[in-house]
């Protein structure tokens, strides 16, 4: 960045967390001993960002030898009901597989009249993270059912 | 105990011995020895559930997501290459699973919006309350993390994360775009849009807002 060219914040940004390479930093030091409205900017980011606190959690070997533990019980659950997930993958593999023999696919999103085709998107995007939670949650039931079982 | 390594469950180690442990330990865990694969999650446990907890700000599902992380980890070591570090690949798994975790709660309040946004879930920084809370834990709860935990929950997931993963764990960009599967670019744009939120709350000209209010 020459000192005439047009201010640019994000790279005073990446400037402070030194993520600038040797000529674009240069470029920007240079831009910056004759910008004093990039000065202020830069003197404000660092200002603000170190009173952004890092918090910091610290366990204790006892803690984290249980987590551990939790953790490595929990894995040998799995693996063993895998054979069970294995079987009940198979079976709804056939079902959806049934299904798609039944009825034709139609891939494309029809987009009704007048509606703008971005916000068809955005629902859609929406639509596939709720599917994504009820698909935790079946699965979440299904781990629930073979502790039971 | 199965396994024939001796050690306690410290990460205190310097990294190079960390490293060479991590390795007898995964060839271990990977040959069946549940002592080993719980070792291993001894040793990263601490930073992967504190960058959970600095993702998505709740203690309980901080641990949640880091177990899931080492879960996954755990099946996924039969297939699991030497050359990605266990450490990189947590972080990759955490970082993701956060993310995913943020955009479902943001959908939950969207869509169902039954869970005003703060009544339900407990306070983030209500740690003071929290018998497990240690004395750092404590000192967030003050005013000004308060305040900066409230300006992080506003950013969008990606935004958050990458912030989170530049300013908190000092991951280089480089790496954020690796480990989030994303531009240079990109992780750029999102780092400055979360700083210019953040010099929105607490600049100069907040603060003359604030103090003309
Ligand atoms: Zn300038």
């Amino acid at each position: 960045m020459k000192p005439n060219k047009p201010c640019n914040k994000e790279l005073l940004t990446l400037y402070h967390y030194d993520e600038l390479a040797g000529a674009e930093a240069q470029n920007l030091e240079l831009h910056l001993q004759h910008c004093s409205a990039c000065q202020n900017d830069l003197k404000e980011i660092r200002k603000v960002l170190a009173a952004v606190p890092t918090p910091h959690l610290q366990l204790s070997q006892a803690q984290r030898r249980s987590f551990a533990e939790r953790v490595s019980s929990q894995a040998q659950q799995r693996s063993k009901s895998r054979a069970g997930i294995w079987a009940g993958g198979l079976a709804a593999a056939a079902m959806v597989a049934a299904i798609l023999l039944l009825r034709p696919v139609d891939l494309t999103v029809p987009n009704a009249p007048g509606q703008p085709a971005m916000a068809d998107f955005e629902m859609l995007e929406q639509l596939e993270l709720l599917q994504d939670l009820d698909l935790l949650k079946d699965l979440e039931l299904l781990q629930e059912m073979e502790q039971w079982g | 105990m199965k396994g024939s390594l001796v050690m306690t469950m410290d990460d205190s180690c310097s990294l190079p011995v960390q490293s060479v442990t991590e390795d007898i330990l995964l060839d271990q865990a990977r040959s069946g020895h549940e002592q080993a694969f719980a070792q291993l999650v001894a040793m990263h446990s601490e930073k992967i559930i504190a960058l959970a907890w600095r993702l998505v700000g709740q203690r309980e599902i901080a641990e949640e997501i880091a177990q899931e992380a080492f879960l996954r980890l755990y099946r996924s070591l039969p297939g699991f290459r030497g050359e990605s570090r266990i450490g990189t690949w947590l972080y990759r798994t955490v970082s993701r699973l956060a993310i995913d975790h943020l955009r479902r709660e943001k959908l939950r309040r969207k869509f169902f919006f039954s869970r005003s946004e703060n009544s339900e879930q407990p306070d983030p920084l209500d740690l003071v309350a929290d018998d497990r809370a240690s004395p750092q834990e404590q000192l967030l709860a003050r005013e000004a993390g308060r305040r900066m935990q409230q300006v992080l929950e506003k950013l969008p997931a990606r935004q958050k994360t990458v912030f989170v993963l530049r300013h908190m764990e000092g991951m280089p960009i480089r790496e954020i775009a690796a480990t989030l599967e994303l531009k240079e670019g990109t992780v750029k744009a999102h780092l400055h849009r979360a700083v210019t939120q953040f010099r929105k709350e607490f600049g100069e000209t907040a603060e003359a807002n604030y103090e003309t209010e």
